[in-house]
C-alpha cells in the first residue's frame, strides 16, 4: 500500500515538473521576440528594455527556468516588483502580479464546479440507478434517449440559449452573481444556484449512461446473487451492495472532469459572465496578457495532478473490489 | 482472414444467413457484421442523411453561393444606418439575413462554415487515430522502456489543461509564425491560417493519448492471444504481426473511437471558435458567426439561430450515429 502511494506520487510530481517546464517553454521560448510577447497589444520600447531587465530575459536559458521555477517555489523579486511565492509571474498589461489576479478568479471557479459536482453527481447516479432497475423499459428507455440527446448537443449551445432566453429574454431564472461565500453565504447560494442546477443537469447527462451500465454490469457478480439468494430486497441490495461498486468508475470519471473543470469551466463562465479562471485566461487573450495565461495553465496543470492522484488513491477505499498493490 | 475478437458473432450471423438466399459465405469479419447491423439501424439511417446533407453544403457550397445570388461583399445599403440592422430578416436576396452595420450576407458565411467544421472535424480526428494507434501499438505491443516512456507521456499530456493550452498557444503561435508588425498587426489571410493549423495541431496534440491508452490495453490482451502466438511462434516478423494479425483485430475500437471522435472535434472547433479563440475571418465558422449573432438574439434572431441548430444537428446526427456504429461492433452492451 505504502509502496503504491509512493509509486503514484512520484509519477504525479515527474509529471507536475515536466507540466512546468512545458509551460514555461511555451511561453518563454516559443515567441521569437518573448519580452515583446509578454509586454501585451499596447507596447512601448521602454517597457519592452524593462521586461528584459525583469526576467533576465538575455541571461542563458536554463538560468531563466531556474529563476521561473524559483519564483513558484519561493518567491521572486522581480527587477523590484515583489512577487510573493507561489509567483506565477508579472501581468505588464496590468501591472500587478499574477498570483494576485489567480487568487481573485479562483474561488469563482471552485464554487461554480463544487455546486455543479453536487447537483451532477447526485443526477447522474439517481437517474443512473432508475435507468439499471428498469432496464429495457419505456422508463429506461426515456431517461437512456434524453440523457443521449442532451450530451449531443455541444455544451456552449445549450448554455447561450439558456441564458439568453431563460434569464435574459423570459427572466424565469435570475441571473448569475457571484459573491464571495465568507461576506455573504446566503447571496452566494442565491447567486449561484441558477448556475448550478443548468450545469449540473446538463452535465449529469454524460453519467446517466456510465452509471447505469456499471449498475448492470455489478448485478450479475458473485456477491449481489448471494445478497438476492438470501433473502434481501432489490432496493437494499441496489443501495448498500451493488452502488459501492457500481459508483468506483464513476468516480474515476468524475475527477478527471472536475479536474478539466477547475482549470476553468470556461463556457459556463464566459457565457453566464462570471470572472473565474477560464474567463480570466479568456480576457487575457483578449489584451495580449501571455503571464497570466501561463499563470491559469500552470494553476490548472497542479489541480488536475493532484486530483487525479486522489481518485487513484480513493478508488480502492470505495470499492471493495479493489485492493492497491 | 481473421480470429480472435467475433468468432461467436460470425457463426450466430452465418446462422441467418442459411435461409433461402443465395449460397452460404464462408465467414465474415467483425466489421463487416457490424456494418449489417447497421443498415438495419433506422436512426443511424436518418443520421446519415442529416450528415451528408451538411458533407454536401460544405462542397457545394460555391454552387449554393451563385444560385443564392449572395456574395462575401459589404452591403452597406441593406442596413439601416441608425440602428445598423436590415429591415428583414430573410429575404430572396439574402435567404439568411445579412450581419448588422456591414451588410454582409449570412447564407454565404453559413455555406462556407460548413467547411472548416468538417475539415478540422475529418483531418484532425484522422490525425488523432495515427498517431494514437501507432503508439498504442509500440507501447501495447514492445512493452519494456516504450510501453514506460510512451505510458509517461500519455500521464503528461492528459495532465495539461487542454482549453487553457489552446487559448495559449495561439498567441504564441501568431506572434511566432504571423511576421507581426510593431504595432501587432498580422495580416488577415496569414493569421487565419496559422489559426486553423494551430487549432487541428491542439486537437491532434491532447486527444491521441487517449486512443493510445485505449489501443494499447486492447494490444495488451490480443498479445497473449493464441492466433498472435501462433504467428510469433512460426517465425512471422514483427511487423508483419502487427500488420496482419494485430491491426485487422483493432478495426473494432478504431472504428468505434474515430465515430466518438469527429463530432467530439467538431463540437469543440465551434466552441473555441465561439470563444474567439478558434478560426477568424476570412476563414467563416459557424461558432464565429454565432458569437457575433448573439448581441441581436432578439432583434435579429436569424443570424445566432441557424448556425445554433445547423452545428447541433451536425453534432447531434454524428453523435447518435457514433452510439449506432459503438452498438453494432458491441453488440452486449446494447440495452
Amino acid at each position: 500500500m505504502l509502496v503504491y502511494i509512493l509509486r503514484r506520487v512520484l509519477l504525479g510530481l515527474s509529471v507536475l515538473l515536466a507540466a512546468i517546464v512545458a509551460t514555461f517553454c511555451i511561453f518563454f521560448l516559443g515567441p521569437s521576440d518573448p519580452a515583446g510577447a509578454l509586454c501585451g497589444r499596447q507596447c512601448t520600447p521602454d517597457r519592452i528594455v524593462q521586461i528584459e531587465k525583469d526576467l533576465g530575459l538575455n541571461k542563458p536559458k536554463t538560468e531563466q527556468f531556474v529563476t521561473y521555477t524559483k519564483g513558484l517555489v519561493a518567491g521572486n523579486d522581480l527587477g523590484g516588483k515583489k512577487c510573493d511565492a507561489p509567483c506565477l509571474g508579472w501581468s505588464y498589461v496590468q501591472n500587478r502580479p499574477v498570483t494576485d489576479m489567480v487568487k481573485q478568479a479562483f474561488p469563482v471557479t471552485v464554487s461554480i464546479v463544487i455546486g455543479g459536482i453536487v447537483v451532477y453527481s447526485t443526477l447522474g447516479i439517481l437517474f443512473g440507478m432508475i435507468a439499471a432497475r428498469f432496464r429495457g423499459k419505456p422508463l429506461d428507455r426515456v431517461i437512456v434517449g434524453v440523457s443521449q440527446f442532451v450530451t449531443s448537443i455541444p455544451y456552449f449551445v445549450l448554455a447561450q440559449l439558456f441564458f439568453l432566453y431563460a434569464m435574459v429574454y423570459y427572466g424565469l431564472i435570475p441571473r448569475a452573481k457571484y459573491t464571495s461565500i465568507l461576506d455573504n453565504p446566503f447571496t452566494w447560494f442565491t447567486g449561484l444556484l441558477g448556475i448550478w442546477l443548468f450545469y449540473g443537469t446538463v452535465l449529469s447527462a454524460n453519467y446517466v449512461r456510465y452509471v447505469r451500465a456499471s449498475m448492470i454490469d455489478v448485478q450479475n457478480q458473485d456477491y449481489i446473487r448471494t445478497a438476492r439468494s438470501k433473502g434481501l430486497g432489490e432496493r437494499k441490495i441496489a443501495i448498500s451492495h451493488a452502488l459501492r461498486a457500481g459508483i468506483a468508475p464513476f468516480l474515476t470519471l468524475l475527477g478527471l472532469a472536475v479536474a478539466a473543470e477547475l482549470g476553468g469551466a470556461i463556457f459556463t463562465e464566459r457565457i453566464f459572465g462570471l470572472q473565474g479562471m477560464g474567463n480570466l485566461a479568456l480576457t487575457s487573450f483578449d489584451t495580449s496578457d501571455l503571464p497570466v495565461i501561463a499563470g491559469v495553465v500552470v494553476v490548472g496543470a497542479v489541480i488536475i495532478v493532484s486530483l487525479n492522484l486522489l481518485v487513484d488513491l480513493l478508488y480502492g477505499l470505495v470499492d471493495p473490489r479493489v485492493k492497491l498493490s | 482472414m481473421s480470429l480472435g475478437a467475433g468468432t461467436e458473432a460470425t457463426m450466430v450471423a452465418d446462422a441467418d444467413e442459411r435461409a433461402p438466399g443465395p449460397a452460404p459465405r464462408e465467414g465474415k469479419s467483425p466489421t463487416q457484421i457490424a456494418l449489417e447491423r447497421l443498415r438495419k439501424d433506422k436512426v443511424a439511417i436518418a443520421c446519415l442523411f442529416v450528415i451528408g446533407f451538411f458533407v454536401l453544403v460544405a462542397i457545394l457550397a460555391p454552387v449554393l453561393v451563385s444560385i443564392a445570388g449572395v456574395d462575401d461583399q459589404l452591403h452597406l445599403d441593406q442596413v439601416n444606418p441608425l440602428t445598423g440592422l436590415a429591415s428583414f430578416q430573410s429575404n430572396a436576396d439574402h435567404p439568411f439575413g445579412v450581419k448588422a452595420r456591414t451588410g454582409e450576407d449570412l447564407f454565404y458565411q453559413w455555406a462556407y462554415g460548413a467547411r472548416p467544421s468538417l475539415v478540422v472535424g475529418i483531418a484532425a480526428s484522422a490525425l488523432t487515430m495515427v498517431v494514437g494507434v501507432t503508439m498504442g501499438l509500440l507501447a501495447g505491443f514492445l512493452g519494456g522502456v516504450v510501453d514506460t516512456v510512451v505510458s509517461w507521456i500519455v500521464d503528461f499530456l492528459l495532465s495539461l489543461p487542454f482549453l487553457l493550452m489552446a487559448i495559449g498557444i495561439v498567441p504564441i503561435a501568431l506572434q511566432r509564425f504571423g511576421n507581426p508588425d510593431s504595432s501587432g498587426f498580422i495580416e488577415e489571410g496569414r493569421e487565419s491560417t496559422i489559426r486553423f493549423i494551430v487549432l487541428i495541431c491542439v486537437l491532434v496534440l491532447f486527444t491521441w493519448p487517449t486512443v493510445a491508452r485505449l489501443i494499447r490495453g486492447e494490444v495488451l490482451s490480443l498479445r497473449e492471444r493464441e492466433f498472435v502466438q501462433a504467428a510469433r511462434s512460426l517465425g512471422m516478423p514483427t511487423k508483419r504481426v502487427v500488420m496482419r494479425e494485430l491491426l485487422p483485430n483493432l478495426t473494432g475500437p478504431m472504428i468505434v473511437n474515430l465515430t466518438i471522435l469527429i463530432p467530439a472535434f467538431i463540437a469543440t472547433e465551434a466552441g473555441l471558435s465561439f470563444l474567439g479563440v478558434g478560426l477568424k475571418d476570412p476563414t467563416y465558422s459557424w461558432g464565429q458567426t454565432i458569437s457575433q449573432g448573439v448581441t441581436f438574439f432578439d432583434s435579429y434572431p436569424i443570424w445566432m439561430w441557424i448556425p445554433t441548430i445547423s452545428v447541433s444537428l451536425l453534432v447531434l446526427a454524428l453523435s447518435l450515429f457514433g452510439d449506432a456504429v459503438s452498438d453494432a461492433f458491441n453488440p452486449q452492451t446494447r440495452r
